[in-house]
């Protein structure tokens, strides 16, 4: 009797694509990876002559030499790090929140009542998402300067609600709701109608609770931009009591030669936030990104 | 429906506004400093920015604000500290808002573009003559566009070489002066001799700064020294011909040849080489020399610029102050600066930074720039018409890009004359676009 061909027995021997698939995604992570590693380690090393020799090669990556937490320290004792990251905070959850808020009824006023010009206001608020913010600063700082707050003051200069704002109302983040609000099936809010909700509790009691994956998207996509804002408060924030990490970190740019511990460790506290609350709503963002097709 | 949402959120409104009032009082940062003084003639408000520079220099001008306040009028000084990677674009900002302080710092050459535009005022009528008189020559140039003075220093910049005296003396390379200083072959033999005697790279030049405004400080000298320059200076109306002109070309095609022949390391690992002997030249501003006397001790020498063809040609110029157009108050903000500049005052800083004092009185009285001083090569470079000001025109912003942007590339090996038109190009049509930036 013939004795059978002996069949690959590991997954890799099944399937050399298979190896050669992973390999490739294996090479591409680590390129994500790498700056982030480069980061840290360099944030730990306290040999500045070190750090640039090592600049231009492979030791850059690895902790090597002495390490320390002298840059971190250096960081404290040379700007109100602790002050601009409570300035970030509060400037982006706001926005988010708010944005959160007012973006998605402006997208369910869209997609579910019928009000003369609807479609021609959908059509504006789409278009607007292909104007770059650059394009509109000058005559935004032109604008905030002149407008009155509570306090008397007739500018908005110097604030937060100078970088909280302009930025609530958002035409992506309306588009994306208005997009999850329109895959609702209309049957549970006209239930509701019978009943006799109105528009506002069909809103805050059907339309929220379904849609916790588009919300959770915005809110992510939203803290990730204006986390990194920094062109905009580079324009309108010159008070320390106010100032973001982004501006902040300038700081540490200018003078020669460079600190790039210093710089390094500055970027390690401004990133591990971010990479935190990432890793926290990874299974929502994954989730949300899969079903409504965004990539961040 | 449960409502802790709607709840949250009114919380983090009420939250919101309440910092958003806070936020709008000035507070007292250490970044952010309020001082107020007490007696003289005039009286008032005066908002000032600084760029948050080295720690020494932070500390220097944070001191003289204090005396300031314990010594002066009834002056109250606000003052705020910008980051400095973003300085000049919070100041540009601010300048398009309205908003700008009364009083504010900023690098040498920037002045031009400043008063161009009409951010500052003239100083002219706001300082006393005889103290004009003390300042160095070279202060008063930067300052100055148009024919009257707009900024005025604390200090000034030393631009030369620094050296290694026992592997000049190993390599028998004669150590030049400022009467005798050492001409292009000179130079050319010294770095051969200096790689022969066994040097990898025998001169650095801090290419580890970067593309920026280290370039066109540290390195247009080599093309005034050759007879070019960044931009024909009769006029101010035009690079080509001049920036991309024979005697430029040359001078660049030369600069080249120091990183083909391999004197100069064109990707420096760290900024080290020379305090640790690896080079036996550094061609580097004042700022180095805390560190270079602490590794070298004895050995450093501090050697003038070389004379490439014509004549020995060196940088000058960095952060002054100026008085806005928009100051309410100009006689206390003037008063102010008269303090910041000040003898004392110019010196207090002057030791903290290690910069040339702007002052004649207060050289007199240094003891790094004094006569005899290790640093007094600096002070003749100075006055001695060997230091060049950078262009004085408001177009200095793009000069400088585009310079930078061209050596960057020749140092990669691009072609020199390609390189040199581009950037003349480019600086030409800025100047264009601007009608040639008229005087208003």
């Amino acid at each position: 009797m013939q004795r059978p061909a002996i069949e690959p027995t590991t997954p890799w021997q099944k399937s050399p694509r298979r190896f050669g698939t992973y390999l490739l995604m294996t090479v591409l992570a680590l390129f994500s990876l790498f700056p982030i590693v480069f980061m840290l380690v360099t944030a730990l090393k306290a040999d500045e002559a070190q750090i640039l020799r090592e600049m231009s090669t492979f030791a850059a990556f690895l902790p090597t030499g002495e390490l320390s937490l002298q840059n971190f320290h250096d960081v404290f004792a040379r700007v109100p790090f602790a002050q601009y990251l409570i300035n970030s905070v509060v400037i982006a959850l706001a926005i988010v929140l708010f944005g959160l808020v007012v973006n998605s009824l402006i997208a369910y006023a869209l997609a579910r009542m019928q009000f003369r010009g609807q479609k021609l206001l959908l059509a504006i608020i789409i278009a607007l998402i292909i104007i770059p913010f650059q394009a509109v600063a000058v005559p935004l700082l032109l604008i905030v300067n002149q407008l009155p707050w509570f306090d008397g003051r007739m500018t908005w200069l110097d604030s937060y609600h100078v970088q909280i704002i302009p930025f609530i109302a958002d035409a992506f983040s309306i588009f994306l709701f208005y997009q999850f609000f329109l895959n609702i099936p209309k049957d549970i809010e006209e239930a509701a109608l019978v009943d006799g909700a109105s528009r506002f509790r069909m809103y805050a009691q059907i339309i929220v609770p379904l849609s916790r994956p588009v919300f959770a998207t915005v809110a992510i996509l939203q803290f990730l931009t204006h986390w990194g804002d920094f062109l905009w408060p580079l324009m309108v924030v010159r008070n320390p009591a106010v100032r973001p990490l982004t501006v902040g970190m300038q700081a540490f740019f200018g003078q020669m030669p460079r600190q790039w511990g210093d710089i390094m460790a500055f970027a390690t506290m401004v990133t591990l936030p971010v990479l935190f609350i990432f890793l926290l709503f990874q299974k929502w963002f994954v989730q949300s990104v899969a079903s409504s097709g965004v990539k961040g | 429906m449960k409502r802790p949402w709607i709840r949250s959120f009114s919380l983090l409104v009420g939250l919101i506004l309440a910092g958003c009032g806070e936020a709008a009082t000035p507070t007292a940062l250490p970044s952010n400093s309020t001082v107020e003084a007490t007696s003289g003639a005039a009286i008032g408000t005066v908002t000032l920015w600084f760029h948050s520079g080295q720690g020494a220099e932070r500390d220097a001008l944070n001191a003289t604000l204090q005396a300031f306040a314990a010594k002066n009028s009834a002056i109250k000084v606000e003052a705020i500290e910008l980051p400095e990677g973003a300085y000049n674009d919070q100041v540009n900002a601010a300048a398009l808002a309205g908003e700008l302080p009364c009083l504010l710092d900023f690098d040498g050459p920037f002045v031009y573009n400043y008063a161009w535009s009409g951010y500052l005022q003239p100083l002219d009528s706001l300082i006393a003559a005889e103290v004009k008189a003390d300042f160095l020559p070279s202060i008063i140039q930067q300052g100055t566009y148009n024919g009257k003075l707009y900024s005025l220093g604390q200090f000034d910049s030393g631009l030369g070489f620094y050296a290694n005296k026992a592997l000049l003396e190993k390599a028998g390379v004669r150590i030049p002066s400022l009467e005798q200083p050492w001409t292009r072959a000179e130079l050319d033999q010294a770095l051969s001799k200096l790689k022969a005697n066994g040097l990898q790279y025998p001169l650095e030049l801090k290419m580890n700064y970067g593309r920026g405004e280290w370039f066109s400080y540290g390195f247009s000298p080599f093309l005034q020294s050759f007879g070019g320059d960044l931009i024909d200076r009769s006029n101010y109306q035009k690079a080509t011909s001049t920036l991309n002109g024979a005697a430029s070309v040359e001078a660049m095609q030369w600069f080249q040849s120091l990183f083909s022949n391999g004197y100069v390391n064109p990707k420096p690992a760290g900024d080290t080489d020379f305090a640790e002997g690896k080079a036996a030249l550094s061609w580097v501003g004042h700022w180095a020399y805390p560190d270079y006397a602490k590794a070298l001790g004895a050995d450093l020498l501090v050697l003038p610029a070389a004379d490439l063809g014509k004549g020995p040609k060196t940088g000058m110029g960095s952060w002054n102050w100026g008085i806005t157009s928009k100051c309410e108050n100009p006689a206390a903000a003037a008063e102010v600066l008269s303090f910041i500049v000040s003898p004392e005052e110019v010196l207090r800083m002057s030791d903290a930074n290690g910069a040339v004092p702007a002052r004649s009185s207060a050289i007199a009285k240094s003891k790094l720039f004094g006569d005899g001083a290790p640093l007094n090569i600096y002070v003749q470079q100075l006055t001695k018409g060997i230091a060049v000001p950078r262009p004085i025109t408001p177009a200095y912003p793009v000069i400088t890009s585009a310079f930078a942007e061209a050596v960057d590339n020749i140092v990669a090996g691009a072609d020199v004359q390609a390189e040199l038109d581009k950037a003349a190009q480019k600086i030409d049509a800025d100047i264009e676009d601007n009608q040639g930036y008229p005087v208003k």
